[in-house]
């Protein structure tokens, strides 16, 4: 009896509470405004809820108080960082809707921009993973070879981020002298740099101990979720919008999409996600190459979009593969000179509802690196 | 040396007169120049090494206070001491007042020169491992109290890395008492010499797996870079993040402070110390030129021990970190066998030396 007793106060001595503990909205490493409510036992992650929509701005309402001229520059506002993939996507539906044929210089410059601000995106991507690694160095390094793709956009577009440059039926400039070597140059320079970083970071054993086997994305909740892009392509989806449902010039060009075979750990894990965005800078490069080898000439663009612009009547659906994955746009025209109704589908929704689950088990330390890996964008999730 | 000797020369330095007594000359020996010159070092080096990794980094670093920047510590100096402190530090300042009582007391055992040490006995080579100890306690029971989770939990870490990386830190200190048959800091740097073929790190491969054992169990036990989770986290979950105002300040010192007691201690166990050509030192002690002869040591110990600094910064600037756990698993599974071995092989090298000596 005694000894039964001695267990029981034992028992009951060891008895723990998880801590509570909550990040946000505002945290170093959260993607975004967000809240993160953790359960943690010790340093593990025993739960995580997430509240999101500190960031929820009616986007997709003013888009009906506005006129079409001005929607392409509320696109814009979707993903400041990707704002070019939003404006094609809306472009795209409503050059469907009113059943408008491009020019195909206006085409081929669509489709350099698209490629040059996924490259940008995917080294922002790069930096914010190194920088969750605290690896100073890498993050510094490739900050600095983005800015040459930056200028790219700049000297193009007129602006670094939220561009406003395409409009219906073309882009808004032509692409001036001197551009297409620019892009050769910053296509060479990149190519050398690669190498520096595989060098540097990608297979540092310290990076390699930190991202192999953890925040392992399945194949099937990947599925479950809808999550699409390179996070997807990571866990083995085969899924590119530009292979599957060809826009732009893609069916004309030559280019792999790369998928995570779990090199390094387990398939879907932090450095599978971040080996498949390496090699899709690589694919970027061939895709410039070739792009900028056969610019057509003729207009950039079909008319000028002025203040009382209608769009038929009608609904359209376009896709877009964003550098996060597969940006969609769905919109209804009523005939006026206002859209009746625009709703945007985000690549980042389906990584969000995934974050719960993916957190679960993991340690705190590793909370940082996952959210990055997962290349998350409150901007676009809360609109 | 015996305590007179070491009075004489401190007075000798000090201009003080034999009509004080020995306590006056301690603390003054203290204030006037142990705490100044770690102030100093510290000073120089917080710039040194945010303009070091800016190179790394491709960037500029410190430019605007000051000529190149210079002035860019004292203005973060003069800042922190306004920053409105944590209402939380004030629960918590009886153990923040142990861990900075712990590392006071540990620059009495700096080895800064033959007549510079003030405490020089066979245990001051463990005063900073106890330090160490002491200090990852004190934090914890500070952030406890301070009732951060945050700060708790890189509290934890630190210990747990301060608890493991001793261990190898112990061994590797006995290999180099063993090399030198002492333990006393004048003795372990009279053994090695001014020849670097002489310094306990290039005598044979097991002191130079030593030496590096040693440092980097160090740079583990203190949380240094680039073992820092515990101070800063992934998530930036350290204790150095519930800290704000002159506490954080302080802290941040502390960190320096530790970051260069251990690599002066390095420097003294593996890399010669203060060691000058006998030819210079002797004539300068035969003179009583304490000063000059302070001097020489000094800055012949600062060089190195700015090298092995430099060294780890470069190495930490470039590379990523890794997880508590995972600097754990390095210290048990890749440091303690190295250091085993290192002390046995050390051991037996001496031993086989000794043996054909006397054959």
């Amino acid at each position: 009896m005694t000894i039964f007793k001695t267990e029981r106060l034992c028992e009951t001595s060891y008895e723990t509470d998880l801590i509570s503990m909550t990040m946000g909205p505002y945290h170093a490493s959260l993607p975004g405004p967000m809240i993160l409510r953790l359960k943690l036992d010790g340093e593990m992650i025993e739960s995580a809820e997430i509240e999101t929509g500190f960031l929820h701005k009616g986007l997709e309402k003013s888009f009906e108080i506005q006129n079409w001229s001005s929607a392409v520059i509320l696109a814009d506002h979707v993903d400041p960082e990707g704002s070019f993939f939003a404006e094609l996507a809306l472009c795209s539906a409503v050059e469907e809707l009113g059943e408008l044929e491009l020019p195909a210089r206006a085409v081929s410059i669509r489709t350099i921009l698209s490629e040059v601000f996924r490259l940008a995106n995917h080294l922002l991507y790069f930096a914010k993973v190194a920088k969750a690694a605290r690896s100073e160095t890498a993050f510094h390094y490739v900050m600095r070879d983005r800015e040459k793709l930056l200028d790219l956009i700049e000297l193009l577009t007129g602006a670094r981020s939220s561009i406003g440059f395409l409009r219906f039926g073309g882009v808004t400039a032509d692409i001036t002298e001197g551009f297409i070597e620019r892009v050769l140059d910053s296509c060479d320079l990149l190519r050398v740099r690669l190498k520096e970083y595989n060098d540097l970071f990608t297979y540092n054993q310290a990076f390699v101990f930190r991202a192999s086997s953890v925040g392992v994305l399945s194949r099937e909740l990947v599925k479950k979720a809808g999550i699409t892009g390179p996070a997807a392509r990571a866990s083995g989806l085969d899924y590119d919008v530009r292979k599957k449902n060809p826009y732009l010039m893609y069916s004309e060009l030559d280019f792999g999409v790369p998928l995570g075979g779990g090199e390094v750990g387990t398939q879907g894990d932090i450095h599978d996600r971040f080996l498949v965005r390496l090699r899709e800078i690589e694919q970027s490069l061939l895709i410039l190459k070739q792009l900028v080898e056969k610019v057509p000439s003729g207009e950039f663009s079909l008319f000028q979009i002025t203040p009382d612009f209608e769009v038929p009547i009608g609904e359209a659906y376009a896709r877009v593969e964003s550098s996060r994955g597969r940006l969609g746009v769905y919109v209804v025209s009523s005939g006026s000179v206002k859209p009746h109704r625009v709703q945007f589908s985000v690549p980042s929704q389906g990584l969000f509802a995934v974050v719960p689950q993916l957190l679960k088990g993991c340690y705190l330390e590793d909370l940082g690196l996952i959210l990055a890996s997962l290349d998350l964008s409150v901007t676009e999730l809360d609109r | 040396m015996k305590p007179e000797d070491w009075l004489l020369s401190w007075r000798g330095l000090l201009g003080i007169s034999e009509s004080f007594p020995s306590w006056v000359v301690v603390i003054a020996a203290l204030f006037l120049v142990h705490f100044p010159t770690v102030l100093g070092v510290g000073y120089f080096f917080s710039f040194f090494e945010r303009k070091f990794s800016a190179d790394f980094h491709a960037r500029v670093g410190p430019h605007r206070t000051g000529p190149s920047g210079i002035l860019q510590p004292l203005a973060d100096i003069l800042k922190l001491l306004q920053k409105q402190k944590s209402p939380r530090a004030k629960e918590a300042w009886g153990f923040l007042l142990v861990f900075f009582f712990t590392l006071g007391l540990s620059v009495a055992v700096l080895p800064i020169g033959s007549r510079g040490t003030l405490v020089d006995t066979e245990m001051s080579a463990f005063i900073p491992l106890l330090v160490a100890a002491v200090s990852g306690l004190a934090l914890l029971g500070a952030q406890l109290k301070m009732k951060s989770v945050v700060g708790w939990l890189g509290a934890l870490r630190l210990a747990t890395q301060t608890v493991t990386g001793i261990v190898p830190a112990l061994i590797c200190l006995m290999t180099a008492g063993f090399a030198a048959g002492t333990l006393r800091w004048e003795g372990l740097v009279v053994h090695q010499g001014a020849n670097p073929l002489h310094w306990t790190a290039f005598r044979d491969p097991f002191s130079a797996i030593s030496a590096l054992v040693f440092l980097v169990s160090g740079l583990v036990m203190f949380g240094l870079p680039p073992f820092e989770n515990p101070i800063q986290g992934g998530v930036k979950t350290g204790y150095l993040n519930t800290s704000t105002g002159n506490e954080f300040g302080l802290l941040k010192f502390a960190r320096f402070y530790c970051f260069f007691l251990w690599m002066l201690i390095t420097v003294v166990l593996f890399f010669g110390g203060w060691a000058m050509p006998a030819s210079i030192s002797q004539s300068l002690k035969g003179e009583e030129r304490w000063v000059i002869l302070f001097g020489l040591e000094y800055s012949a110990l600062l060089v190195k021990v700015l090298i092995c600094m430099s060294g780890t910064v470069w190495i930490s600037s470039v590379n990523p970190r890794v997880r508590s756990d995972q600097v754990s698993a390095l210290v048990w599974k890749v440091l303690m066998p190295l250091a085993l071995i290192a002390l046995l092989g050390s051991v037996t090298v001496k031993a086989g030396i000794i043996w054909i000596a006397a054959h």
